[in-house]
């Protein structure tokens, strides 16, 4: 965003340890530009837990208390002790069960990561795009980055074990990223070593663009009158290389947004899983708050082994993820391994949450301009069905909150939501990946 | 053996196989018009073809297929029309027509209660349209692709051969994807932009290890000597807390000299303060082999190297290496990227102490262990429990409880106690563990480390590849340019011609115009010749005689080592006449004895018994308890090592459908049940009963499981497509799910039972030769032991059924997996030679076998039968085949 203006914002705090970020809307307004009086943008977050949440639904289950399902008491939802820092907003929060992406009901349960934002069968070879690559594809050249993927466990796992929740356009899986130093980099760091080095990276990019492009002529004119059509996806391949250079040296030259670094643990790793997921909202936070991406998805662990799946050890609660969901809610009133864990991941989430509703923007709250998604696809592990989902934020984009809907009786693909979801963000369309309507009269 | 029309073995007694039709097949008969001699898709129907219609085909069709699938029909069987079939075979009828040749092949249709045609009209009518049918696959494939891309695997260990280092970077690419029959898929691999981007990045991260920034000083962490001495303890954040020297019971009682007793079943850590996450690494371990302190003969020592980043268990090995018996010093040097051990799973069993948990993790988060662990077994030695785990005698590597924490940057700053030591706070336990390898010592020959020494980045400043480019110890901007074409020329695997070294030196020009210093420039040119589509492709046709030589000696070495040909591969090539089979046949056992031929077993492997299925399958706990993740690793091995033992010792491939022997290590061992084995190489050892073959191999049982149970069908499907060479036709897509069974009848039914109420409609003509392989496999649960129950957890708790593993073939009775193995080996062994010479075709030229293919396959397979079935032979047989050489 643009140069500074007034006091030196690194002396200014705003709110307990929320980061100091140059605000989407006064930055425009120093910029005086006409973009200045259009609303703030539509961000979207979708968060994943693999294996499975510890859920009943039964009122008189002696856990049911743990269960991440709220209750519904005078109509009003009511969240138990995983899921307690809901309760200060569940205005703006929806619960949805009874859905799922029906191609992937009969996969491995372990599977069911990789389609969770796609719908598409781990047996197919090209899957659809998923949804914020499909809202990214409309307006993420507005930004420094088209979308932020991410993942603790990080990389493009196996299919059937991905590590990534995100598939381009084309289908292919996107590597997500847990290297919490190099996102700061590319996003906020603007020394400028590093700039200079981005610089002097992208410029000898750019020749080896063309060097193999001139070696790809010429081994096209050897093979004379084969033609190769893996030569061309080749051609293809370095032209979508070429394309990506030419965005980033665009906007080499707009300055990085100035934040305070402080409340990001740049250094957490797996072993302090809570400083370490608590830097990757905040880096979340801090991206959508100036507008350096409007979309994320954040897969929380793989369901392929990683080494979060043993971080309930590290947090003193034993056992791994997967053998924890299998044990389920159990019958305890204390609380079973399995929802100490989704308290865990609970109690950060609403910390994100409190963040987004505690930063002002010119219509409202950042919350308000931010449709936060999470949830698991499975409901018990290796069930692939009645995904628990919940939906927080984005009241201008015109959700309805506040209800706790059961769903399992309509029968429609999970693809339903997510063409609701889009068109909230913007990105209209009719059908998304195997949907068959849409979910506009339950959410909107 | 039986053969059909074009030689293909088929035995018509044993099995008969179902027929099913993909009814979307119909749509391929667009605008058929019937069973008219006119044209479909406008080509002309010669004379020639109105003569074969008459006399050979129509009547067949009329009198064995209308009956039930003509517009005649009173019952219109599975919604097909045959009588809408016409000549000549075009793209729309194609498959239409490799349905009815293969039914009528298997003699499957018409159903066995109906009229079949005589011999003769069955073998008219498959001569006549074989060939026909084969022409058209020919002519519709139109000309080849000459191009194929490097398989992940290929480019990852061509950048290891070229850039000589260790950094592996298939993992980090985009999956290719796999065929599930086990077949090469590499003529589809293809490219996009994010794959691109993801190979240039860590392509760079290659270049950079192998041409490291400027030189720094050596960074060797080191264990040796008299420096033991100058070692002090320290203790740190207020631990209970005596000087550790006084409480330390281990080398000590060698007195000043420096040496860490290593018995069998000890482990011993050096922690390395260093968690940079990228970087190659290199260890050297010196040790001596010493024989059991109380006398008695010394015995070779099995040890094994692991690297870990944190502070758990050490997980990840380096490598398995023995230590003879022999006097003196023996020195072992080890090399790895530590990109390969960052993130690796922790070991959920350690516990942290309560007090200063936080500060500790912040020092902790810091370092790194290197272990050696002595797998030699401990004999007639009871083994005390290890920080109140279970006993789990014989897998537990008892740490010894006074770990030497060293402060690497080389300088004796102080040891740090270890918190796993003898005062440690440990949950339930209290005192000290047991130092017990003086006594161990007594009765085992061990070792003794004299030294250790970790060196991170290795090299530093000193790396092999960087010396090939510079002359007197520098880099030389003069004498640059040729050292580079050289490069050029072994990385695209072809002599330069004048284009091409104009463009190499260009290469190299801009990046100096650039502003590059030598290392940078010499980088980046690097990366540019290694993202040439001349590096990244391979041909499969030849453009010029010279061309193809080199193309035909790169996809040998591509075959047999899955990386670049060496420099004697591209002198030969270089020679117009030089490539007779003689030669090829002579190279085949000259790469077959380098250490890369490894590469090949693992790959082949990895793609016939299908690993890509096996990663994907998670265990249940609930159902296997005792279940530990890390045996797959060893299942895994067992495969690898299994097909080496016959690749290597020439035994027949035939061991695949039944052995006497069976490769095992240590840890899958114990996980059969078996004695006598330990450490954690691999070797071959008499089967016990009910092992031998890959059928009882846990990795084929397991990867063909739902995690919780056997699966009967996919394992009958795995059967089918690799062992007899049949793989079962896809199942037709819509398939209604079965209507549900009465709830008290799943509780009871066996798998046999539940799979016989497919014996609806048309998927039981397929089904019915598919689910009795798996049936037969039912005593073999999820993790590949033998099983007389069949655990259920449902709704309604745990239950156990009775196995049911007796199925009938046309007359012959099968109970069980043994006898299931003996009748292929005995009746089947014709489908599996064909089979087998399939999969290594396809896997040697990168694309599935086509019936065009078979006349070849079949040639092959002969030869493979002949040679005692060889590996060996049938890869040399291969690389001397048009299908290799000229690779359409």
């Amino acid at each position: 965003m643009n140069t500074k203006t007034g006091p030196n914002r690194r002396n200014i705090l705003c709110g307990a340890g929320v980061a100091l970020a140059l605000p989407w809307m006064e930055s425009l307004q120093a910029a005086a530009s006409k973009a200045a009086a259009a609303a703030p943008p539509k961000r979207f977050l979708a968060v994943y837990v693999g294996h499975g949440f510890a859920i009943t639904l039964a009122d008189d289950h002696p856990a049911r208390d743990w269960s991440w399902y709220p209750r519904v008491v005078d109509g009003r939802m009511k969240f138990g002790k995983s899921m307690a820092g809901f309760n200060e907003f569940t205005d703006q929060t929806s619960v949805l069960y009874g859905l799922e992406h029906p191609r992937v009901i009969r996969s491995n349960g372990h599977g069911t990561a990789d389609s969770f934002l796609t719908g598409s069968n781990i047996g197919d070879a090209i899957k659809s795009p998923s949804i914020d690559q499909v809202a990214a594809s409309v307006h993420g050249k507005k930004t420094r980055y088209p979308s932020l993927v991410l993942g603790n466990d990080a990389g493009l796992g196996t299919n059937g074990a991905s590590r990534t929740l995100s598939y381009n356009q084309f289908g292919r899986p996107i590597p997500s990223s847990n290297d919490l130093l190099r996102l700061y980099n590319n996003m906020f760091n603007s020394d400028p070593r590093l700039q200079l080095g981005n610089k002097l990276r992208l410029a000898a990019d750019g020749r080896l663009v063309d060097r193999v492009l001139e070696s790809h002529r010429d081994l096209k004119r050897k093979l004379g009158r084969a033609d190769s059509e893996k030569l061309e996806y080749y051609l293809h391949s370095i032209r979508a290389v070429e394309k990506d250079i030419e965005r980033m040296e665009s906007w080499s030259d707009t300055p990085k947004p100035e934040i305070d670094s402080s409340i990001l643990a740049l250094d957490a790793t797996v072993k302090d899983p809570a400083a370490f997921i608590r830097t990757m909202y905040n880096l979340i936070y801090l991206a959508f708050q100036t507008d350096t991406t409007r979309y994320a998805s954040y897969m929380l662990q793989s369901m392929g082994g990683g080494a979060w799946n043993d971080i309930p050890a590290t947090l003193g609660i034993g056992g791994n993820h997967h053998n924890l969901a299998h044990a389920g809610i159990g019958r305890n009133p204390a609380g079973s391994g399995l929802a100490k864990y989704d308290k865990f991941q609970g109690d950060l989430l609403t910390e994100f949450i409190k963040k987004l509703a505690a930063t002002p923007e010119a219509n409202g709250t950042l919350l308000d301009n931010t449709l936060v998604y999470y949830g698991c696809s499975n409901s018990n592990t290796h069930n692939n069905s009645n995904y628990p989902l919940l939906l927080c934020g984005g009241k201008n984009l015109g959700l309805k909150h506040g209800k706790f809907h059961m769903l399992q009786g309509r029968d429609v693909p999970l693809n339903n939501l997510y063409v609701t979801l889009l068109n909230t963000l913007d990105a209209p369309t009719q059908k998304f990946s195997d949907s068959t309507g849409t979910l506009n009269d339950v959410l909107l | 053996m039986k053969t059909d029309a074009i030689g293909k073995p088929v035995n018509h007694q044993v099995m008969k196989r179902g027929y099913i039709l993909k009814t979307w097949l119909l749509l391929l008969l667009l605008g058929a018009q019937g069973w008219r001699v006119s044209s479909v898709c406008g080509s002309e129907i010669t004379p020639e073809h109105a003569e074969i219609i008459e006399k050979q085909i129509r009547p067949v069709l009329e009198d064995s297929c209308y009956r039930c699938h003509s517009a005649e029909a009173k019952d219109l069987k599975g919604d097909l029309r045959l009588d809408l079939l016409s000549l000549p075979v075009t793209a729309k009828n194609a498959n239409m027509w490799r349905e009815v040749i293969h039914n009528l092949q298997r003699g499957d249709m018409p159903p066995e209660n109906e009229p079949q045609p005589t011999e003769d009209a069955r073998q008219g009518f498959l001569k006549r349209m074989v060939p026909l049918l084969a022409r058209h696959e020919a002519d519709a494939r139109g000309p080849e692709d000459p191009l194929m891309r490097l398989s992940n695997s290929q480019l990852a260990h061509s950048l290891q051969d070229l850039l000589g280092v260790s950094r592996h970077v298939a993992g980090s690419l985009i999956q290719d994807p796999v065929h599930k029959h086990g077949f090469s898929l590499q003529n589809e691999f293809a490219i996009s932009g994010g794959y691109m981007e993801l190979y240039l990045e860590q392509l760079r991260l290659a270049v950079a290890d192998a041409i490291p920034d400027l030189d720094t000083e050596r960074n060797i962490y080191q264990l040796t000597g008299s420096d033991w001495e100058k070692q002090h303890f320290l203790t740190t954040w207020g631990m209970s807390e005596l000087s550790r020297r006084n409480l330390y019971d281990g080398p000590k009682w060698l007195e000043d000299k420096f040496e860490i007793p290593l018995p069998p079943k000890h482990e011993f850590r050096m922690y390395v303060k260093d968690n940079r996450p990228e970087g190659e690494f290199r260890v050297r371990i010196t040790v001596r082999n010493e024989p059991p302190t109380d006398g008695g003969k010394a015995s070779k020592q099995e040890l094994s190297l692991y690297l870990d980043e944190g502070f758990m268990r050490p997980y990840k090995r380096i490598d398995n290496f023995t230590v003879p018996v022999k006097k003196g010093s023996q020195q072992f040097e080890f090399f790895g990227n530590v990109r390969e051990w960052v993130g690796v799973s922790l070991d959920p069993i350690v516990r942290t102490p309560a007090a200063n948990k936080h500060a500790m993790r912040q020092r902790l988060r810091t370092w790194r262990i290197l272990s050696v662990q002595n797998n030699n077994n401990l004999v007639d030695f009871p083994q005390p429990r290890a920080f109140g785990e279970p006993d789990r005698s014989g897998e537990v590597y008892l740490v010894r409880p006074d770990d030497i924490w060293i402060d690497a940057f080389g300088k004796q700053q102080g040891l740090f106690r270890s918190y796993l030591g003898p005062a440690a706070a440990h949950p339930g336990k209290k005192g000290t563990t047991p130092s017990i390898f003086r006594d161990v010592m007594k009765k085992h020959g061990h070792v003794v480390i004299e030294q250790i020494e970790f060196e991170l980045p290795y090299p530093a400043g000193g790396s092999p590849t960087l010396k090939q480019f510079m002359t007197d110890n520098q880099l030389d901007r003069k004498s640059l340019p040729a050292k580079v074409r050289e490069f050029a020329a072994r990385a695209w695997r072809r002599p330069l011609d004048k284009e091409t070294t104009a463009h190499v030196d260009k290469i190299l020009a801009e990046e100096f115009a650039a502003g590059n210093s030598e290392r940078g420039a010499l980088r980046n040119a690097l990366t540019i010749v290694l993202s040439d589509p001349k590096f990244m492709y391979i041909s499969r046709a030849g453009l010029d005689v010279r061309a193809r030589n080199h193309e035909l000696v790169s996809r040998l070495t591509y075959f047999l080592w899955n990386g670049p040909p060496d420099s004697k591969l591209l002198l030969l090539a270089d020679q117009p006449k030089a490539l007779t089979n003689a030669t090829l046949v002579r190279e085949v056992d000259r790469l077959l004895a380098d250490p890369r031929a490894k590469r090949f077993v693992e790959n082949f492997t990895a793609q016939w018994i299908g690993f890509s299925a096996f990663d994907q399958i998670a265990i249940d706990p609930n159902y296997y308890r005792n279940w530990r993740p890390t045996t797959k690793e060893a299942m895994k091995g067992e495969c690898v090592a299994f097909m080496s033992e016959l690749l290597w010792h020439n035994l027949s491939c035939l061991n695949l459908l039944d052995s006497d022997f069976v490769t095992v290590n240590g840890r899958l061992a114990r996980h059969y049940g078996m004695d006598g084995v330990a450490g954690m190489k691999f070797s071959r050892v008499p089967a016990p009963a009910g092992r031998g073959g890959v059928l009882s191999q846990a990795a084929v049982l397991l990867a063909y499981s739902n995690g919780q149970d056997a699966h009967a069908v996919n394992r009958g499907v795995w059967l089918r497509a690799r062992l007899l060479g049949d793989p079962p036709s896809d199942p037709p897509p819509d398939v209604p799910a079965l209507a549900d069974l009465p709830a008290e009848k799943v509780d009871t039914f066996s798998i046999k039972q539940k799979l016989e109420a497919h014996r609806v409609g048309t998927c039981y003509d397929c089904h019915k030769d598919i689910d009795p392989w798996g049936i037969a496999m039912e005593g073999f649960d999820a993790i590949g032991l033998p099983r007389e129950k069949i655990l259920s957890i449902g709704t309604r708790g745990r239950k156990q059924h009775p196995v049911v593993q007796d199925v009938e073939f046309n007359g012959t009775r099968i109970n069980g997996l043994s006898e299931l193995k003996k009748h292929l080996r005995t009746e089947h062994a014709d489908e599996f030679a064909y089979g087998f010479t399939s999969h290594m075709l396809s896997y040697a030229i990168g694309r599935p076998m086509t019936y065009r293919d078979n006349e070849e396959v079949v040639r092959l397979q002969k030869a493979f039968q002949e040679d005692g079935h060889k590996m060996r032979t049938l890869i040399k047989t291969i690389v001397t085949s048009p299908l290799f050489k000229d690779s359409k």
